[in-house]
This record gives C-alpha cells, sequence and structure tokens, in this order.
C-alpha cells in the first residue's frame, strides 16, 4: 500500500529518538520535502519549527515571511517581519491545514479545525477523516489516517505520536509530502512571537478599491 | 509633497548609469558579449524600420485636452491643437478668450435615441447651472479600504503582490491623494467648485493636483456617441463630420436620471467630471510632459471605439469588434438581458431603457442603431458600419469567456461573460510570421493562481469570473491582488486561438514581472503590450494619473538600463480611451464603433527625438498598422479596420484626412534616417 515504506520508517525511527530525549513537549526543527510518486522532489522544501504549542513553517513561495500555526486553536497567520504586518493565511498555503499540532489522538478534530479557519466547508460532506487500524507490519511510532478534504486530493497521513505532526503525507495521486532531517533542538521563543506593533490586514480591502475600477467587470 | 520636483527626485532613475557600466552587468549576467551585442533572434526578423521592438503601454482613461490640453510643443515650430492654442484657456488654466467654444448644452426630451441633438432642443447651461464636479467613487480618507492607503499599508501592498507593479516607484504616491471629502458630493478642492462656468475647468489648487484621486464619469458606448453630437448639419470645413462634442455632461446627468419618477435620484455621480483638465505647463503630470518635450506627441490620436475598456482594448487587438457567439465561432443572438436599447423611457429627459452590452447594428429596427447608421451613411465619404447581419457585437465592458488561467467558462449566457471569440488577433498574425510576441498584464501570475483556486472550488463554473476571483482573493490573502489585474484590457484573453490553446497562453500571456525581466534579460518579444494592474492604470477614482506615470517610468527605467536593446526599440505610450473627458479634436467616424475622441499617443525611440507634434489621423488600430508594416504582415482580415489607407492629410486642413477613412500607420512620426540617443527622463 505504501510506497517508499523504509523511508517512512527511518522518518519515524528518527522522530522516535528525538523524542526520547526531548522534553514532555517537543521542540524541534525539520525540513518539508515534496516528491513526486517516484520520490524525485518537486519543489524547495519548507522548514518546520516547532515549539509552545506553536509551529513556524517558512516557505520559499512566501521567503519574506513565515507562516504561524497555533496548535490549540489550529488557526494561522502570516507574518512579515520586514514590513510589520500579519494577516490570516487562510488558504494561502496547504501546509499551515496539515502541519497542526494534533494531539495524539485527535488528529481529525485539529485538521478539521484547521478546515474551518482556512475558510473552507469541513462539515459532513465535504469532510472525512478516519484513523485506520494498524497493521501488524507498520511502526507503532505513528497513527495513521485516511483524510478527505474540501477541493484536495484523499490522502494518507502518518502522524507521529511524540511529535504529535504528521511525518508523511501520501495523497492518492502518490505525491508525498514528509517531515525529513528532523533536528531535536530548543527553538528560540522569538520565532512564535508576533510582536505587537505589528498590523493585522485584511484583503478585501482591496477588492473593494478594484471594484471601483473598469477591472471589475461583473454585469 | 507637491513640489515640481517630487515625481523626478523621488523616482530616481538608472538614467545616470553609463553604457560600459550596464553593458559589463548584462554581460556577467545573461552571458551576453562584453560589447553588448546578443544573439537576440528578434533582431534577424527583416524590419521595414530599424525598429526591432515595440512596447505598447495602455493606461486607463485620460483624453487629450484633458492630458496635454494646456501644454506648448518643445519642438522648434511645432504646433498642436489644443484647448490653449485654440483660445478656450489660458496658460493658467483659468477661461480664455474662446472659451464658449467649449460650451456644453442641454437637450429637450427627444422621443428616441439620438447622436446629433435638434439644434433648436439645445440650450447652453448658464454659469452654475453646469453639472459641477463630483467625488464620485474617489476614496474620501485614507483608509484600508483600499488605495489611498495609510503609510503602514504599504506593507499590505507589498505582502499582497510581490510583482514588481508596487516598488519603491509606486508605494509612496499610493499612499496619497485622499479627496477628504464625502463620496458622492461636489469636489471643492477644484477652485470655483459649484459656480463653475460653463466649460473646461483645470484640476488644480491648493489642495488638487494629478497626486489625487478624483471622480470618475461613465465612459459607455451609446452616450459617448451622444455626448459627441455628430450631425451633418454642424459641419464645416474644419470639422466636416459635424461632431461638436458639446453634451457631455448633459448625457451624463440624464442618461440614468429617472427624472418622471423620482427627480431627486441619479443613477449615477458623473455630473460635471468630464470638463476637467491637468495643467501641463504647471507642471501636472510632468513625467509625460517630459516624454512628449523630448520625443514625440500626437495630437490626432484617437479612441478606437465610443465609450469604454474592453472594446478599446479588443479593437487594439483586432482591428475589431467582438460579437456574441456559440463559442464555436458562429454568432448567435445574446440573452435578451445583454442587449442594449438606449431610446428614452417615456417621460424621462434621456433615461436609457436598457443600459446593456450588446448591439446587432446591422438591424435598423433595432433601438439605436438607426441614428447612428443614419448619421455614417450621410456622412461625404460614407463609411461602412461594418456591421455583418445577425451579429451582436460587444459595445461595452464583458469579462472574456476564459479566466486567467484558461479555464473556459460552461455557461457565459449566465455567467455575463462572452463566449470565446473566433477574431483574428495580431497575435495570430505573428505566431504564423514566427514573430515573437507578449501581453504582459499587471497581476496576472495572482490571477492565475487565483483562477485555479476558482476552478478547484467550482465557482469558476457558476460565477463570473471579476466575482469568482474575489472570492478567492479573500481565502487566499497572499495572491489577492490578482483581483486588479484586468481581464477584459487584453484581447488576447477573448480568443479562442490564443487563451483557449495552453501552449499559446504560457508563450504569450505573462506578467509585468516577466516584461521587467526580458527587458533585462535581452529576451524581450518582437512585439509587446504592457498593461498595468487597475491600482496602477491611471484609472480616476480607482487610480492617478501619477501612478500610471511611475509604471511607464519603471518600463522605461528598465529599457533605460540595457542601452543596446533601447537603441532598435520604439516604446508607444497611449490610453484605452478618455473615459469620458471632454475633448476639443475633430473626430472622423470611420464605422458604426468609432472613432472616439482623442486621446494621446507618446512615441518613444531614437527615431521620434525632437519635442515633434504629429498631426497625422490615428487610432488605435494604427499601431497594429506600424507592427504590421515594420514585420511585413497583411492586414488581420477582409473587415478590420487595418485594411483603411493611410491618411492624406492637407496643409490647409492639417487634421482632416483628404481621403475618410483613413489611419495612419504612424510611420510618419519616425525619422528613421537620424538616430538620437538621450534619456527617456532624467
Amino acid at each position: 500500500m505504501l510506497t517508499g515504506r523504509s523511508t517512512l520508517l527511518c522518518l519515524v525511527l528518527m522522530a522516535i529518538g528525538a523524542a526520547a530525549a526531548a522534553a514532555e513537549e517537543a521542540q524541534y526543527s525539520a525540513d518539508i520535502v515534496f516528491r513526486d510518486p517516484s520520490g524525485v522532489e518537486t519543489q524547495p522544501h519548507a522548514t518546520l519549527h516547532a515549539a509552545h504549542g506553536k509551529i513556524r513553517i517558512e516557505t520559499a513561495e512566501a521567503a519574506d515571511g513565515y507562516f504561524l500555526i497555533d496548535g490549540e486553536v489550529s488557526s494561522a497567520i502570516f507574518v512579515r517581519p520586514s514590513l510589520r504586518s500579519v494577516m490570516d493565511a487562510k488558504q494561502s498555503s496547504r501546509l499551515t491545514r496539515v502541519f497542526v499540532s494534533t494531539g495524539a489522538a485527535d488528529a481529525c478534530r485539529r485538521w478539521q479545525s484547521a478546515e474551518v479557519n482556512a475558510g473552507l466547508p469541513a462539515g459532513a460532506a465535504q469532510w472525512r477523516c478516519e484513523q485506520l487500524e494498524s497493521l501488524p507490519t507498520q511502526d507503532v511510532g505513528t497513527i495513521e489516517y485516511r483524510v478527505q478534504s474540501a477541493g484536495q486530493l484523499p490522502s494518507e497521513r502518518w502522524v507521529s505520536r511524540d511529535l504529535n505532526v504528521p511525518v508523511k503525507i501520501q495523497s492518492s495521486d502518490g505525491t508525498t509530502i514528509s517531515l525529513e532531517r528532523i533536528r531535536l533542538e530548543a527553538q528560540p521563543p522569538e520565532l512564535f512571537i508576533v510582536p505587537p506593533d505589528y498590523r493585522k490586514l485584511d484583503p478585501r480591502a482591496v477588492l473593494e478599491r478594484i471594484k471601483h475600477s473598469d477591472v471589475w467587470a461583473e454585469h | 509633497m507637491r513640489n515640481t520636483d517630487r515625481k523626478h527626485s523621488r523616482w530616481g532613475l538608472g538614467a545616470a548609469l553609463t553604457s560600459a557600466t550596464l553593458s559589463f552587468s548584462l554581460a556577467a549576467t545573461v552571458g551576453v558579449a562584453a560589447d553588448g551585442s546578443n544573439n537576440d533572434p528578434v533582431r534577424a526578423l527583416k524590419t521595414e524600420s530599424p525598429i526591432k521592438h515595440v512596447i505598447i503601454l495602455i493606461g486607463e482613461n485620460r483624453g487629450t485636452d484633458h492630458t496635454f490640453g494646456v501644454y506648448k510643443p518643445k519642438g522648434k515650430g511645432q504646433t498642436i491643437s489644443n484647448i490653449l492654442s485654440n483660445g478656450i484657456v489660458k496658460e493658467d488654466g483659468s477661461p480664455g478668450a474662446n472659451f464658449a467654444k467649449a460650451r456644453q448644452f442641454m437637450v429637450t426630451p427627444q422621443p428616441l435615441y439620438y447622436v446629433g441633438a435638434p439644434d433648436k432642443a439645445k440650450t447652453a447651461y448658464a454659469k452654475g447651472g453646469q453639472p459641477q464636479p463630483n467625488t464620485n467613487g474617489a476614496p474620501p480618507a485614507q483608509s484600508m479600504s483600499g488605495a489611498p492607503f495609510p503609510p503602514d499599508f504599504l506593507a499590505e501592498l507589498a505582502v499582497l503582490d510581490p510583482s514588481p507593479d508596487f516598488n519603491a516607484n509606486t508605494d509612496t504616491i499610493l499612499t496619497t491623494g485622499t479627496t477628504m471629502l464625502p463620496p458622492n458630493s461636489l469636489d471643492t478642492r477644484v477652485p470655483g467648485a459649484g459656480m463653475l462656468p460653463n466649460g473646461p475647468f483645470v484640476l488644480q489648487g491648493a489642495n488638487l493636483s494629478d497626486d489625487d484621486y478624483t471622480g470618475d464619469m461613465t465612459h459607455r458606448f451609446y452616450q459617448a456617441w451622444q455626448q459627441s453630437d455628430c450631425s451633418l448639419a454642424n459641419a464645416t470645413k474644419a470639422n466636416p463630420t459635424g461632431c461638436l462634442n458639446d453634451l457631455f455632461p448633459f448625457v451624463m446627468a440624464t442618461y440614468d436620471l429617472n427624472d418622471a419618477k423620482t427627480p431627486a435620484v441619479q443613477g449615477n455621480f458623473s455630473e460635471g467630471n468630464e470638463m476637467g483638465f491637468y495643467d501641463a505647463e504647471q507642471e501636472q503630470a510632468s513625467t509625460l510632459k517630459t516624454l512628449a518635450d523630448r520625443f514625440s506627441l500626437s495630437d490626432n490620436f484617437h479612441q478606437s471605439f465610443q465609450g469604454g475598456t474592453g472594446a478599446n482594448h479588443f479593437m487594439l487587438g483586432t482591428g475589431d469588434a467582438g460579437f456574441w457567439s456559440d463559442g464555436n465561432g458562429n454568432p448567435i443572438v445574446p440573452p435578451a438581458g445583454q442587449i442594449a436599447n438606449p431610446n428614452p423611457v417615456a417621460g424621462t429627459t434621456n433615461k436609457y431603457t436598457a443600459d446593456n452590452n450588446f448591439t446587432n447594428c446591422s438591424d435598423f429596427t433595432q433601438p439605436g442603431i438607426a441614428p447612428i447608421v443614419s448619421y455614417l451613411e450621410a456622412l461625404p465619404y460614407r463609411p461602412e458600419p461594418n456591421c455583418a447581419e445577425g451579429h451582436y457585437y460587444m459595445v461595452d465592458n464583458t469579462n472574456p469567456g476564459f479566466l486567467p488561467n484558461g479555464f473556459r467558462a460552461p455557461s457565459p449566457a449566465t455567467q455575463n461573460m462572452i463566449p470565446p471569440s473566433p477574431v483574428r488577433t495580431i497575435g495570430d498574425a505573428l505566431n504564423e510570421k514566427n514573430i515573437s510576441w507578449a501581453y504582459f498584464g499587471g497581476s496576472y501570475n495572482d490571477a492565475v493562481v487565483l483562477s485555479n483556486a476558482a476552478v478547484a472550488a467550482g465557482t469558476a463554473a457558476t460565477l463570473n469570473s471579476s466575482t469568482a476571483l474575489g472570492e478567492a482573493a479573500l481565502a487566499d490573502p497572499a495572491h489577492s491582488l490578482g483581483v486588479a489585474y484586468c481581464q477584459i484590457c487584453n484581447p488576447f484573453q477573448y480568443a479562442t486561438s490564443i487563451m483557449g490553446n495552453p501552449a499559446q497562453r504560457a508563450a504569450h500571456i505573462k506578467d509585468t514581472v516577466d516584461l521587467l525581466a526580458d527587458i533585462k534579460a535581452n529576451t524581450l518579444p518582437a512585439v509587446s503590450f504592457g498593461k498595468p494592474d487597475g491600482l496602477l492604470d491611471g484609472h480616476p477614482s480607482s487610480s492617478k494619473i501619477d501612478l500610471f506615470e511611475a509604471y511607464v517610468q519603471q518600463v522605461l527605467d528598465a529599457l533605460e538600463a540595457n542601452p543596446k536593446l533601447k537603441a532598435d526599440t520604439a516604446v508607444f505610450v497611449t490610453w484605452d480611451e478618455a473615459g469620458g473627458y471632454w475633448d476639443s479634436g475633430f473626430i472622423q467616424p470611420v464605422d458604426f464603433f468609432g472613432d472616439g475622441p482623442r486621446i494621446p499617443l507618446l512615441v518613444l525611440s531614437a527615431y521620434s527625438t525632437g519635442g515633434k507634434v504629429n498631426h497625422s489621423y490615428g487610432d488605435h488600430v494604427s499601431l497594429l498598422k506600424f507592427i504590421e508594416r515594420n514585420w511585413k504582415l497583411s492586414p488581420l482580415t477582409d473587415r478590420s479596420r487595418d485594411n483603411l489607407p493611410n491618411p492624406k492629410m492637407r496643409g490647409d486642413q492639417p487634421y482632416v484626412p483628404g481621403n475618410m477613412p483613413a489611419l495612419s500607420d504612424l510611420f510618419d512620426m519616425f525619422d528613421f534616417d537620424h538616430a538620437v540617443t538621450q534619456p527617456f527622463l532624467e
């Protein structure tokens, strides 16, 4: 069923090893790697930092800023320090809806909350998430889920029991997103703090202005 | 803030860089030879002139008198026809000896739509009785509700749009220009507002300059024809088509005025904004003035289509008008709710019955057709209306049947989008000759991301594309400026041959970022169309003229940094239309669809220097004719306007072609025997 099972096992072992040496709440960083079905990386990897109940993700697509995910409420913002601005991430990056702090057995609810916070429909008709039974051959360090969310291909996700985040997501088309090169280490608190003078911004502003121009041709 | 040097000092240019420095840096970055030569295949194409690259930059909604009405040519012996030279205003913008030539009139109610008001039905506005300037749509204060943004909002723009449409040139002036007045109110920033005399007024005062947002006005097809007030009864030797241009405020004040039932209720607040103009001799639109001083300006260039953005851009790309079809090239009747009826509602002065976007001008019996066609047939040169039987032509803004990502709207009729167009474009003609070209639309890349999201969400299949992208923008703040990409400005987005072909789309439909990158990398196509996004296009109300100037300067800066490319490039700077602004110039109707009022055309190249002013009659299609002559292409179709001959201009009537209908191919704006190297701006 799985491709790259050995890779997954390595990831999990690394995660377990890292977690074993960690404090009760793990602090770590890792790379988020995107691969096609043949295992070839398809885009520059992203970086993940986790600590203090928050996850920070830095991507090449938004190199001047970073996403912050609040583990408690599964909501995400996008922060750009050089411009002292912050905005709701909404659906600007799929990663903010996947790499939420799931809790050991609470993953489906947390992911569903992330979908709702991103403005996606996550009701009964659009959302499916179930924990799968562990196979005898499967490593006990992960819990496997099958997820169907609005506008996304069905996926299977393996959540580390110790890190409380997915370590691999495999979509039905065979592409994968995996957490690799996990580095168990203390994270600077400032990575997860939004300074109080940052402005909260709303894209509805630009939309309203454009409606006054010829660009908007609704009728 | 309003000092006259603000733009040039703030927008520090790369012009001071030496060519040697530039050659070295380019060689280092793109692998060209140290002497600046390269293997640009565009240069290998045979051309009729030394011009190997053309860049056409298109702003929004500014007319010739509005922009260059108070302008004195820099070139020796050069003349210009504008409201200053004709004595309508003085150099300071105040009324001149011939101010009455610009008088505007009211018309008593008529039973049917008209384009030439009966003389006995017209009455000139008394002083103060003329509709006055209004803040219509202009932002009342700095806010988060759109430009102008408070300074900290610049952070948001940079976050939203990583494209170079927003940069150091534009961010400062995006923060300025608030009206500080209530919406839809008398624009008291205009000196004398409320009691302005009957005629044009200058957009300049203690609280008003070209760096301020001003009120917009309606600019649609049937309204524009009516504003031009064309009748052979008015014809003279200098104005043989008899277009008086004297109903501009009246039509705005009445076409949507339900005065029989609720006289106080007006559907739009254009009011007197049509008569506003900038004073170039007092440093308004100073970048444009500097370019005119150094290069060449046409004072007889026209919007090709009466009315607004979409139809004019379509004409620019095709030399023709789009029509409602089955999506496979066959004309069909659009939904009834799309068909225009400009006849007045009974009991009103001039309220249009159905102000819609499509019209069948081959059918005399349909509302609004006979007055225009009858007028055309009465003209001594009898221009063909060029209305094919059974075709309902797009005369007002309608989104293309393709989204920016190429998705084909499945139900254009219910989505208020025009089905994919079979009309041949200049892109098709260039493709056939393997001549490179591209359309560079500001914020296009973001628009593609939003389109992909709209397709995924299913809204692209059910909603109008503006609405669908707007919804996607709210879900994806990082790409939300994709809503500012102008779909109706891209004539190729209508075309099945381009937009319906993924390879064609990828090769030719690009973003401003790609234009700048191509200039830098010596990969500029032979023919380039550049269009800023909706915040920078210069459109009144939603943008400012100096924001478009900043966009132009950004492109010129890039070109300035590549001297070899600059040397064989011609940059044409023009507008889609006059946006409803009044203009005093002669109009030559060439078919049912236009021409309309004058718009500026600046020609920037080493072969068009010296501050010259060209009087040959042209319109958007002249740009097609230039391309076709330079690269030896044939007219696009047997009905496209590029079949019209070059005008034979006469000394006694320098603005009236002796062989109407005729359109210049613009070659006479160049002196290809003499190249002069000079900076665009300093």
